[in-house]
């Protein structure tokens, strides 16, 4: 039915509501009538108001439609007349220039052309071009952009020696790059922390954090981000969580192995050498802890056991240690 | 504070992020200068980023600051009406030019600038064109054809209206902006772009002073920034090679120095490698020169009568707590120090502007169990300061020619920097005349607690060499960094740009 239609029919009805409020009968039947015309003329409109509104906010849903029912039904003759007339004068009234309806364009397409730029140097070159101070300025800072896939433990160096360089921009990019492994330890130490100290979190899960705080200032240390006495005090506070987590899971095995690494850094070679023992002891692989355990009898200057413990980790050989173990492994050296 | 308003003054100062609702090195420059000029009527132009992000003004505006406006450049602003339009054909011709001048790095810029700024206020290249127009869409779909190397076109699209629409907003600062005889603007960037604007719509000189690079650490936010996003596909993905829309924003920046650079005569400096820096990047030689900082050296002399005969253990970093500061280097030096010197104190007094960094700042005190030794003071008057302090100690990873240092001297306190900016030169002498009259404290590399505390630690255990750098550090500032000389260089800049 058109729109037109629709206003008359609930025009008529609500005239015919209010007429029939006059009528002489009975006051209930007056009245069942009143609503029955009146509540059949507010639906008539909030169908059209609904019809008008779609074009706009398809998604307009029965909500919308009860609002503008209960409009018209709860101020008779008002409401209803006030949303025929914005409709009249929405349909009717002058209006200026409309914009056209959005009309769909092509989207451009990707040409990966322009991204087929060769590569300015490989991986191995970026060392010599860091340090060339002939190089042109943006060549090296592509360089040093490039550490940030390199893992920190091998980068974290090299962009440390760009924090003396001349030109600024090399040297803010370079603390940048620090800064910003930095700042992710400090944060997760500083959460561990704060959750370590809330009175709400129940002991397996501070069990947990003890070791994750002793595993997080170990990464300070690992990654070379700290040295002299900063280091000195990664050491302690990491030895000192790892100490409390021991003190309620004793039968950690890698918690062992990190406690004798800390040891080891400590230069207390023969605790460490016994944490290493009793990580193997509690389930870790041999492997693991062989590289430690060779360098602690290497600085006790026992290189009989230098040599055993390295064949056996010849076994297994990895590509940073390929060279040590080849070494240790050809009879008769070292010197003794 | 009411603001100030007029229809004509002197000078019109253009004021990206500082004066007066930021505090700082720059601010206080400015503020300097206005006081020193009082014959001078000044009408400030603050740009910011939104509204928000400033609080009430840092600064009482000197009498002489006629009028003073604040435009925010990622603020709500009222866009004209969308409405279909066509654009006029060949009206993209223009920025077509000046793009390609920017990438070919053209000598001048001023003819394509000029072409620019009287096809901008035409129907070819207002802002309803730009936003609206098939001409602006057939351009920008264009240029990421045939240059984008990221895929995303939503992210090339929203990146090249975000970054363009500021053009319109300071265009129309400069269609409203008072009378003055002359413009200067203290960083280039877009308050540099619209000293630019300006010149060339009204004729008037255009005196550029640059306290640090603005392009050069937009550049080094940018590397490191994480908003803005880099859609290779991670097979294709070139470690060393930065995201296209990272590219895009340094090269605007740049662009938008150039042509600062391009306007402005004279090209101010503070010190020699920032000169150098400035021609590398597009100044004429010729209209560059050095004005080093200068300061009122006798505000500072009750606060040198005020000191104690022993420097009290105490080290201090002035500045605002932010990460260009480095205030956590400060703080893990002061580890290193009290180990070695358990009565010493760290004091970082200075506003806390950036909450995040100074929260970051505070956990690491706690951290390194400094809770006692470091204290955070907020902002404090340099002459009460000074007396209670027995190192002044800078571990910022970059500055200009920061006055903290010229305070220092001043009121008779030695200085501990990182090696930046005019820092090395400030603390060693600049020439043999100056280097004569011996260090004024001592250099270290940037983010390096270890030698940062080491310094600090050996000045204050020394009392000859504490001695001998607190009288070199008055010497030099006496000598070579009073205000008299800054301000006397000033005075001849306004005059020739006012005659």
């Amino acid at each position: 039915m058109s729109s037109l239609k629709l206003a008359f029919l609930a025009l008529a009805l609500e005239t015919s509501g209010i007429a029939a409020l006059f009528a002489p009968a009975n006051a209930y039947v007056v009245l069942c009538a009143f609503f029955v015309a009146h509540g059949c003329a507010s639906l008539l409109v909030a169908l059209m108001m609904m019809r008008f509104v779609q074009q706009f906010y398809p998604a307009s849903d029965r909500s919308a439609f009860g609002y503008f029912a209960a409009l018209c039904f709860f101020v008779p003759v008002l409401g209803l007349v006030a949303l025929l007339l914005l409709l009249a004068f929405v349909r009717y009234a002058p209006t200026g220039p409309r914009m056209k309806a959005y009309e769909l364009i092509e989207s451009p397409r990707y040409s990966s052309a322009a991204a087929e730029s060769p590569p300015a140097f490989n991986r191995a070159g970026i060392r010599p071009v860091l340090q060339s101070r002939t190089a042109p300025l943006e060549l090296r800072l592509k360089a040093l952009l490039a550490l940030q896939s390199v893992p920190s433990r091998a980068a974290n160096n090299l962009i440390r020696q760009m924090l003396s360089e001349p030109v600024d921009d090399m040297r803010l990019l370079a603390y940048g790059l620090l800064d910003a492994r930095e700042k992710v330890l400090d944060a997760r130490i500083h959460g561990l922390k704060t959750r370590l100290e809330a009175l709400d979190t129940p002991e397996g899960a501070r069990v947990t954090i003890l070791k994750e705080l002793a595993e997080s200032y170990w990464e300070f240390i690992y990654r070379g981000i700290v040295q002299g006495d900063l280091l000195r005090h990664c050491v302690a506070e990491s030895r000192r969580y790892l100490g409390e987590f021991l003190e309620r899971e004793a039968r950690d095995p890698g918690a062992w192995a990190l406690h004798g690494r800390l040891l080891a850094l400590e230069r207390k070679d023969r605790e460490a050498d016994e944490a290493f023992g009793r990580a193997v002891a509690l389930g870790l692989s041999e492997t693991r802890v062989l590289p430690y355990r060779a360098e602690l009898a290497f600085r006790q200057r026992d290189f009989d056991r230098v040599r055993q413990l390295v064949r056996q980790l010849g076994t297994q050989p990895t590509s940073a240690l390929a060279a040590v173990t080849r070494y240790w492994s050809e009879d008769g050296r070292p010197a003794r | 504070m009411a603001v100030p308003r007029a229809d004509r003054a002197d000078i019109g100062m253009l004021l990206e992020g500082t004066y007066p609702y930021v505090s700082g090195g720059v601010s206080s420059w400015v503020h300097q200068v206005i006081r020193a000029f009082p014959q001078y009527r000044f009408a400030l132009v603050f740009i910011g980023s939104r509204r928000e992000d400033y609080g009430d003004m840092r600064y009482e505006l000197p009498p002489n600051v006629v009028h003073l406006e604040m435009h925010y450049i990622h603020g709500e602003q009222a866009r004209p009406l969308v409405r279909e339009m066509e654009g006029t054909p060949g009206s993209y011709e223009v920025v077509h030019a000046l793009h390609e001048g920017f990438r070919t790095r053209a000598p001048s810029l001023s003819g394509l600038l000029n072409r620019f700024m009287d096809a901008r206020g035409t129907d070819g290249l207002d802002e309803s064109s730009f936003l609206y127009s098939r001409s602006a869409w057939r351009y920008i779909t264009e240029q990421y054809r045939s240059r984008s190397t990221d895929p995303s076109f939503i992210d090339y699209f929203w990146t090249v209206r975000m970054m363009h629409m500021p053009i319109w907003t300071l265009a129309r600062v400069a269609d409203t902006l008072p009378a003055v005889r002359a413009y200067h603007t203290v960083s280039t960037g877009y308050a540099g772009f619209l000293g630019a604007m300006l010149k060339r719509r009204y004729g008037r000189p255009l005196i550029l002073s640059e306290h640090g690079i603005y392009t050069k650490e937009r550049k080094i936010d940018l590397f490191q920034s994480e908003w803005i996003k880099d859609n290779r596909d991670v097979m294709v993905r070139e470690p060393a090679e930065i995201g296209y829309l990272k590219q895009l924003w340094i090269r605007f920046f740049e662009s938008l120095g150039r042509l600062c650079y391009d306007a402005a005569d004279p090209i101010v400096a503070l010190y020699e490698a920032n000169r150098l820096r400035q021609v590398e990047d597009g100044a004429e030689p010729a209209r560059t020169r050095n004005v080093p900082n200068g300061i009122d050296v006798a505000r500072f002399l009750p606060a040198r009568a005020a000191r104690p005969a022993a420097p009290p253990p105490v080290l201090c970093l002035v500045g605002r707590v932010v990460p260009i500061k480095d205030v956590k280097t400060f703080v893990r030096a002061m580890r290193i120090v009290v180990n070695r010197l358990p009565d010493a104190q760290g004091w970082i007094a200075g506003p806390t502007e950036d909450r995040a960094y100074a929260e970051e700042c505070g956990n690491l005190v706690a951290s390194l169990g400094l809770g006692g030794s470091v204290k955070f003071l907020g902002f404090q008057k340099m002459e009460e300061l000074l007396p209670r302090i027995g190192v002044m100690v800078l571990s910022s990873i970059s500055e200009g020619l920061p006055l903290v240092i010229l305070e220092s001297y001043a009121g008779g306190v030695p200085v501990v920097s990182t090696d930046v900016g005019s820092c090395r030169q400030l603390i060693q002498g600049l020439d043999a005349e100056d280097r004569a009259l011996g260090a004024s404290g001592r250099v270290v590399g940037i983010a390096n607690p270890e030698a940062l505390a080491a310094a600090a630690i050996a000045l204050l255990s020394n009392p000859d060499e504490w001695r001998s750098a607190q009288e070199a550090g008055i010497r030099r500032v006496e000598r070579y960094y009073s205000q008299e000389l800054m301000i006397g260089c000033y005075r001849e800049i306004y005059e020739k740009a006012l005659a």
